[in-house]
């Protein structure tokens, strides 16, 4: 496989495809006839799925840091340039999105009816937009098309959603606007001082980690702006007031993105920019207290809201709060396991809670309720729908064997060895977990049919299994066998915590918050 | 790889298969899958016969693994398979049960319309607990404590249209998972401490006290798992609300998978427990309350599978007071020795419940039991053993635990312990002479019990061939009640080779306590209920406080619903209220407060230049004034 990419010279084009395919795509449908949009952005996504896969065999977990490099000159004078690339966590995150785009838009088939070719050329746009995040290595380019994105998705909940959605959309516009035009200035300034420092102006992420030297107060506030844009996204408590009101109105593929992929642009963030431009700040002293507070609090905080939702799909978002909240806690543990469990809790999350997206749009599509006082006894009408239902269900709840296990268990183990407390609160999580989901499913599945309405609901077409499927598959393999994923993220961990422990300013007291390098090996 | 780690794996591959093959491709030949889930679990047994053969006779022990989840720049979490003597013979244990659960299934739930599905989730439980008893490493034992969990989920909610099994398997799956999160965290903690998890290294690492690794506290979460999984202490209550599923379910759940996997996990890790004396002695207390106040329990019950199952919850109680007392080999025994007598209980309290379509003992008894002669004799062995009745194999089992108890504890233990197997003798034979022994008088308060287990679904007249499927499982477990008890020596010579033990029909001082206490029991319960014109009525029934108090699980249920739940379930609701109210209302707040003092803003731009320039006025003066006064302006 390897000499078979290398004969494509797959390293040199694939990001442009990845980029700028959907773009392509998006022109044709709004010149194709309107019947044809779906089909053109299936095979578009479809393609460009099958062109990521290639990333498994060429990303070379020893090679170099940063991979698949593509840089060309844009705005000369002010050192904005087309810096793409890509490091092991970027790999899977691309993948992911690669992954579940052309399911989102296999899911919407029945769902959208009106202004298809609108929609689904909005789809392929977001698709450039998120691929382009997880792959920008300048920050002006990361900024842009993070803005990018915001539009399409804005436009899908405020167009295609649901009765709320102008609020919906609205009030999650404003949300990532606020935070990420702070974050501009921070970008702005870190340019600035990286410029003032070498004399050489540029918004190359390598340039504005050396250069970009602040004063502490400085750092302070730009950690600040930073943190606020990705901690509004992931969502973090308490900001995440924007995100059970977007999943409810979304449609199901803008539920399904925004879970899937959305989200893990603010830990991704977090991950690459927030922390280690700012580790002192973040880490250290007070705020990294704070960040791992919150994340904790969030955990428990969101698997407590969601206990009491009448609204399966509110449920799933809360759920989304409480699960991030592994991730942010995994990141901020700053050992490599829980570097790598927060990166798998990412992918899991974006498979699973994409998944649970997916089964609710199609029970809303037949019943146009979401509401769980409405069903009841259903699995007997849909057993197969019941039975994937249940599988997601566990797979979200973290039952070992299936995907969410392994990334909230690495979390865990690495936070347990610098921050014990934290990890021993998170850990009740499993508890709330498989509290709000059993509940869920034992009101909607299981006992006697309670509503006669639900006496002829059909159960999965063929179009669904093609939804359903694949993220099964995954949920399984991802659960069986995490070695190959866990050894392609090892690199690019390890280069994180390398990064940030040595921005570390010494004065800096690293006590528990660093893991001790003599670390016992796991046996 | 050698032959007996391939009987190893083949054991465990067997079953996964056949549950993969029914649940995806055997759905409508409900036929074929169970012969495909019977035929699994034979190859099963076999490969575990061979693994005792090969292993546990000549007493050899050995570890095969192989890399699952690396970890950062080290050897990774290994996966693999231990081979012991105590981990093969619980697998033979797991098959042989499972097994004979399987073929008496093909009998009691003929018809069922989810038959194929039933023996798919049979295979899984199968699976799920030979992979437990093989694992090699702390943290593949737990992925398959939780699939057991998950298995015990699916079956106590098989008949998932009514109500009380889907409450009850998420009550069963909740409740053990309270006690999972200590587990987990016990995992966790001891691999900071020790960077392992390798049982055979963890148990090395526990004896030589390795500097940081607080043996007490990694046991001590370590035992909140085993609580939870073996219904012990504050968390028993899902017990008995198990009774739900289909009573094959319940004969498999009480005897070798789920609830045995507590008690294996203590007798697996014993060194690591031993280490820390303090936790084993609050064990011991734990489980002899535990089993005092479920034996109280078993005597109000008039749900035959309710007795059967507080019985459960008691014996599981000795097997821990054994391992907590430091005897595995009395613990392990019991373990074995239990498994073989309660499965066949619960399948011959099964013949009854589906000859008198009714769980109740008293409506049973008024449907002529005596005419279902395998049930009888099942349940007439399967009582003399759990009541422990020499010669059947739980009097040697609880000998043995007694008698390690008696080298180990003193007084009080030991003296609780013996009233608790009088205790045991008098509700089993309460249960006998109420089932066996005819009509009882009529009363008011006739049904205070679950309805029957029994769905529509499989209402049709039995054929010979379902009678027989149901009739030779029992009848070999009857054989093997006389037979398990013999094994005593072997498993002392094997797993507590340092403790003394004596021969089977020893007969000490202890047992003729025992064996007092035992008939004292039986002749109470014969005055009762088993004599011609009994009241049928026994003494802690005649109380009414103590009937509900003891009926309804020591209030332990209202309780939690009480406290735990209510407390937590308000919790929620202030989070999201606070959601709703205080967070959307903030940003609401903004937002609205951004659109009034734009309002406001805009009536400033009303046209009139008067207005403009007398604004504009008033802001450089005043920040002139403001200039000078802070020395901004020389």
């Amino acid at each position: 496989m390897q000499t078979l990419l290398a004969g494509l010279a797959y390293d040199r084009w694939i990001i442009a495809a990845l980029l700028w395919l959907p773009v392509v795509g998006a022109a044709a449908i709004l010149l194709a006839p309107a019947a044809r949009a779906k089909y053109i952005a299936f095979g578009v996504t479809l393609l460009e799925f099958v062109l990521s896969v290639g990333l498994w065999w060429a990303y070379v977990p020893s090679g170099p840091a940063v991979q698949f490099i593509a840089q060309h000159a844009w705005v000369r004078d002010w050192g904005i340039q087309y810096y793409v690339g890509m490091d092991g966590i970027s790999v899977f995150l691309v993948l992911l999105t690669t992954f579940l785009m052309p399911l989102a838009v296999l899911g919407s088939w029945k769902g959208i009816t009106d202004r298809e070719r609108g929609f689904y050329a909005l789809m392929l746009v977001l698709a450039t937009g998120m691929i382009d995040v997880f792959v920008s290595l300048d920050l002006f380019l990361f900024y842009v098309f993070w803005e990018v994105m915001l539009v399409p998705m804005y436009f899908i909940i405020g167009v295609w959603g649901g009765k709320g959605r102008l609020y919906a959309s609205i009030k999650f516009f404003i949300y990532t606007m606020v935070g990420s035009l702070l974050m501009l200035v921070a970008i702005l300034m870190l340019y600035f001082a990286a410029g003032r420092q070498s004399g050489n102006w540029s918004f190359q992420y390598e340039h504005l980690l050396r250069y970009a030297v602040l004063e502490p107060r400085l750092q302070f506030w730009c950690f600040g702006a930073f943190f606020l844009a990705f901690a509004i996204k992931v969502p973090m408590v308490p900001l995440h007031t924007w995100l059970p009101d977007a999943h409810v109105e979304a449609p199901t593929a803008g539920s399904v993105i925004l879970a899937g992929v959305l989200l893990k642009m603010g830990t991704y963030g977090l991950l690459r920019f927030a922390v280690p431009f700012f580790p002192a700040v973040a880490i250290g002293g007070t705020v990294g207290k704070v960040v791992i507070a919150l994340a904790v609090v969030g955990m428990v905080y969101g698997a407590l809201v969601a206990m009491v939702q009448p609204d399966f799909k509110k449920l799933i978002a809360y759920s989304s709060v409480s699960h991030l909240g592994f991730v942010v806690l995994g990141i901020w543990a700053l050992t490599v396991q829980s570097v790598q469990g927060a990166v798998m809790v990412m992918l899991n999350h974006g498979i699973s809670t994409g998944a649970l997206f997916f089964l609710v749009g199609m029970i809303y599509e037949r019943r146009h309720s979401r509401m769980l006082a409405d069903f009841g006894g259903i699995a007997r009408v849909v057993p197969a729908y019941a039975a994937i239902l249940t599988v997601v269900s566990l797979s979200s709840i973290g039952l070992p064997g299936l995907n969410g296990f392994v990334g909230e268990f690495l979390v865990l183990l690495g936070t347990f060895r610098t921050h014990p407390v934290a990890a021993t609160i998170g850990t009740t999580t499993v508890i709330f977990a498989a509290a709000y989901l059993l509940w869920a499913l034992l009101r909607m599945l299981y006992g006697k049919i309670t509503k006669p309405e639900n006496e002829a609901l059909r159960d999965l077409t063929r179009r669904e299994y093609a939804v359903l499927v694949p993220l099964l598959v995954v949920i399984v393999w991802l659960g069986l066998f995490p070695g190959p994923v866990l050894r392609r993220i090892e690199p690019s961990s390890q280069r994180f915590i390398e990064l940030v422990r040595l921005r570390l300013p010494q004065q800096v007291p690293t006590g528990p918050t660093v893991a001790p390098q003599d670390a016992p090996v796991v046996r | 790889m050698t032959g007996t780690v391939l009987a190893a794996l083949a054991a465990q591959a067997a079953p996964l298969l056949a549950c993969a093959l029914i649940l995806i491709f055997l759905r409508g030949r409900p036929r074929v899958a169970a012969g495909t889930a019977i035929a699994a679990l034979t190859v099963s047994f076999a490969a575990a016969a061979f693994l005792v053969w090969q292993v546990a006779v000549p007493n050899t022990a050995s570890v095969s693994q192989t890399l699952w989840l690396p970890v950062q720049g080290g050897a990774g979490l290994a996966f693999g398979v231990i081979l012991d003597p105590l981990a093969v013979t619980m697998a033979l244990v797991v098959a042989a049960i499972t097994l004979a659960v399987m073929v008496y299934s093909t009998g009691y739930m003929r018809g069922d319309p989810g038959f194929a599905r039933y023996f798919g989730f049979l295979a899984l439980f199968g699976w799920a607990m030979l992979g437990l008893v093989l694992a090699s490493n702390l943290l593949q034992l737990l992925v398959f404590w939780e699939l057991v969990g998950l298995a015990s989920f699916l079956l106590i909610g098989f008949w998932f249209e009514r109500e009380a099994p889907a409450a009850a398997a998420r009550k069963a799956f909740l409740m053990t998972r309270v006690g999972d999160v200590g587990f987990l965290l016990g995992v966790l903690l001891l691999i900071r401490a020790l960077g392992v998890a390798t049982i055979p290294d963890v148990l090395a690492a526990a004896t030589s006290s390795a500097p940081g690794f607080t043996v007490p506290l990694v046991a001590f979460l370590l035992l909140m798992g085993v609580v939870g999984k073996s219904a012990q202490g504050p968390l028993f209550t899902w017990l008995p609300d198990a009774m739900e599923g289909p009573t094959p379910v319940s004969a498999l759940l009480h005897s070798a998978t789920m609830v045995a996997a507590g008690v294996f996990l203590v007798a697996r890790l014993h060194p690591l427990f031993a280490a820390a004396p303090g936790v084993m002695q609050g064990l011991l207390w734990l489980a002899l309350v535990t089993a005092l106040a479920s034996a109280t329990m078993a005597m109000v019950a008039n749900d035959i599978k309710r007795v059967l199952a507080y019985s459960s919850i008691s014996q599981l109680s000795y097997m821990l007071m054994a391992l907590a007392a430091g005897s595995v080999a009395a613990g392990f025994f019991h373990l074995t020795t239990h498994a073989g007598f309660k499965a066949l209980l619960f399948l011959s309290s099964g013949i009854f419940i589906h000859h008198a379509h009714s769980n109740d003992m008293r409506e049973i008894a008024g449907h002529e039991p005596l005419s279902q002669k395998a049930g009888v004799i099942g349940l007439v062995a399967g009582s003399l053993a759990l009541a422990g009745v020499i010669p059947f194999a739980g009097y040697f089992s609880k000998e043995m635990v007694l008698g390690a108890m008696g080298e180990r504890v003193g007084g009080v233990v030991l003296a609780l312990a013996y009233l608790g197997a009088g205790l045991t003798a008098y509700y089993t034979f309460r249960m006998v002479f109420l089932t066996l022994r005819g009509q009882t008088p009529r009363r008011q308060e006739a049904r205070d019990i679950a309805p029957a287990a029994h769905v529509a679904g499989h209402e049709e007249h039995f054929s010979a061939a379902a009678h027989a499927a149901m009739a030779w499982p029992v009848l070999a477990l009857a054989a093997l009640t006389l037979v398990l008890g013999y094994l005593g020596g072997f498993f002392a010579t094997r797993l507590s080779p340092a403790l003394p033990h004596e021969g089977p029909f020893h007969v000490g001082g202890g047992a003729l306590v025992a064996l007092a206490l035992v008939a004292a029991g039986i002749a109470l319960a014969w005055y009762e209920f088993g004599r011609a014109g009994a009241l049928r009525l026994g003494f802690a029934e005649r109380v009414p406080a103590l009937k509900s108090f003891f009926g309804d699980n020591w209030y332990l249920d209202r309780l939690y619903k009480a406290t735990v739940i209510r407390w937590t379930l308000a919790l929620s609701r202030a989070a999201k209220w606070n959601d709703h109210t205080v967070l959307d209302g903030a940003s609401d707040g903004v937002a609205q407060g951004t659109v009034w003092g734009g309002r406001i803003l805009s009536m400033v731009q009303n046209g009139f230049v008067q207005a403009y320039v007398a604004v504009a006025i008033s802001v450089v003066a005043a920040l002139g004034i403001w200039l000078t006064r802070t020395g901004g302006l020389p």
